[in-house]
């Protein structure tokens, strides 16, 4: 099956029942996307598929096929950060990280549809991402700053 | 991961019936939100072929002749174009990114944990009377939500018709302490409204039992009465002393003291919307 992920199209030879999650980390070496619980409930393993953000763990590889897939690893370099990675990394929105990678793409999703969104978007947005550490409050901070950002870009 | 498994990605409903119909056993699945993680983990073996329903043409919603006709393969996030109150309890279900994931026919026939109740949608399609068209290996019939949870005939659900009438209908919960948490409990009230009398009461309760649970003494109450004249504080009273299960996040205790308050919480809030429409 071909797998187009970050702007490359990549052949994997697995189980079109495994999970897109499974695939990027270990057939791919794209760790991003975090293994946390496996099922649905923590957010850290959201990708982009078509722009929309999605729990890798609980797609199979067949619900993807031919579909675009961005991971953390495509949305910004290390030396050119998106503005939602920089937002994040300038309002102390991550601490241990874990939970960095999918709340960065579902905040660039929710951008995306919601440019200028309120505190009820956002909330809305990461209700379904887990943070251990931070208590939300840097985060949220973190998505505005963004918002902001972006809004002065256009 | 069972590498072997023959996965079938049907293109229609006609594709899908006659996968389901030629396969001796197979693992039908909707959005995957479930079936997939259990696959993963090991929880689950498929059972023959695995079917794949997100591209047979199932997310369909049709108009016609006063039913809504809703496709199986409808995922949570697009249940705001349902009947009230199904796309308010869709959005109570999961996250936007599980609900953009999950189907309506996967919450119908998602069973009960031991450690929590799931699918949530049953309550309001049992309150709102819906049927639900079920291919089986002879034909395609039609049934009630009520039966077909009650009796889980083999099939493959196609569909899920609910009566487009003017309808009052509300529901009240427990608030899950995580968007992840399944749903301890939660009422859903359903009547129409003729000439301002209510009829065809449905009072349902899920989270008590592993199926929804309907309350026939709670709706005696409202049938036939304006929205006015009920007494929600005796109708409510009738749901108390219910059996209900314990698990991981209620005991059977709580449960059991909780259900009259939100049966009398949903009735209000029902009886409410009467006042306003008034």
């Amino acid at each position: 099956m071909k797998l187009q992920v970050n702007g490359m199209v990549r052949d994997v030879d697995v189980s079109p029942l495994r999970p897109l999650l499974h695939v990027l980390r270990d057939e791919l070496g794209i760790t991003g996307p975090k293994a946390g619980c496996q099922e649905g409930g923590c957010g850290t393993c959201t990708v982009l598929v078509e722009g929309q953000p999605r729990r890798s763990c609980l797609l199979p590889l067949a619900m993807v096929e031919g579909a675009a897939v961005t991971t953390i690893e495509g949305l910004g370099e290390p030396t050119d950060l998106h503005a939602v990675q920089r937002a994040f990394h300038e309002r102390y929105g991550s601490q241990c990280g874990y939970c960095t990678p999918g709340m960065v793409l579902a905040t660039t999703a929710l951008l995306e549809r919601t440019p200028d969104p309120d505190d009820e978007d956002i909330v809305d947005a990461l209700s379904g991402h887990l943070c251990r550490c931070t208590g939300y409050v840097k985060i949220v901070e973190a998505v505005r700053a963004a918002a902001a950002a972006t809004g002065d870009q256009r | 991961m069972p590498e072997a498994t023959l996965v079938l990605v049907p293109t229609s409903p006609e594709e899908a019936v006659a996968a389901f119909r030629a396969a001796a056993a197979l693992t039908v699945v909707g959005g995957g939100t479930v079936t997939i993680p259990d696959i993963a983990a090991g929880r689950t073996a498929p059972a023959g072929p695995v079917l794949l329903l997100w591209r047979a043409g199932l997310d369909t919603v049709a108009r016609t002749g006063g039913v809504v006709r809703l496709g199986a393969g409808l995922t949570l996030d697009r249940l705001h174009i349902a009947p009230a109150p199904i796309g308010e309890v869709a959005r109570q279900i999961g996250d936007r990114e599980v609900r953009a994931q999950a189907t309506l026919g996967g919450n119908l026939c998602v069973r009960p944990l031991d450690t929590a109740p799931r699918g949530d949608l049953q309550v309001p399609l049992v309150a709102l009377q819906a049927r639900v068209e079920v291919a089986g290996a002879n034909g395609t019939g039609s049934l009630p939500v009520e039966r077909y949870l009650a009796e889980r005939p083999l099939g493959l659900v196609l569909t899920v018709e609910v009566d487009d009438v003017p309808r009052l209908a509300a529901t009240a919960r427990l608030d899950r302490p995580h968007t992840h948490s399944y749903t301890a409990l939660h009422v859903c009230a359903a009547a129409r409204s003729e000439d301002g009398v209510l009829r065809e009461a449905r009072v349902v309760v899920g989270g008590l039992t592993g199926t929804p649970l309907r309350l026939p003494g709670v709706e005696a109450v409202l049938e036939g009465r304006r929205p006015g004249e009920v007494d929600v504080a005796e109708a409510s009273a009738l749901a108390a002393g219910l059996e209900a299960r314990t698990d991981a996040l209620a005991s059977g205790w709580y449960r059991a003291r909780v259900a009259p308050v939100l049966v009398a919480r949903a009735l209000n809030r029902m009886l409410g919307r009467a006042e306003e429409r008034a």
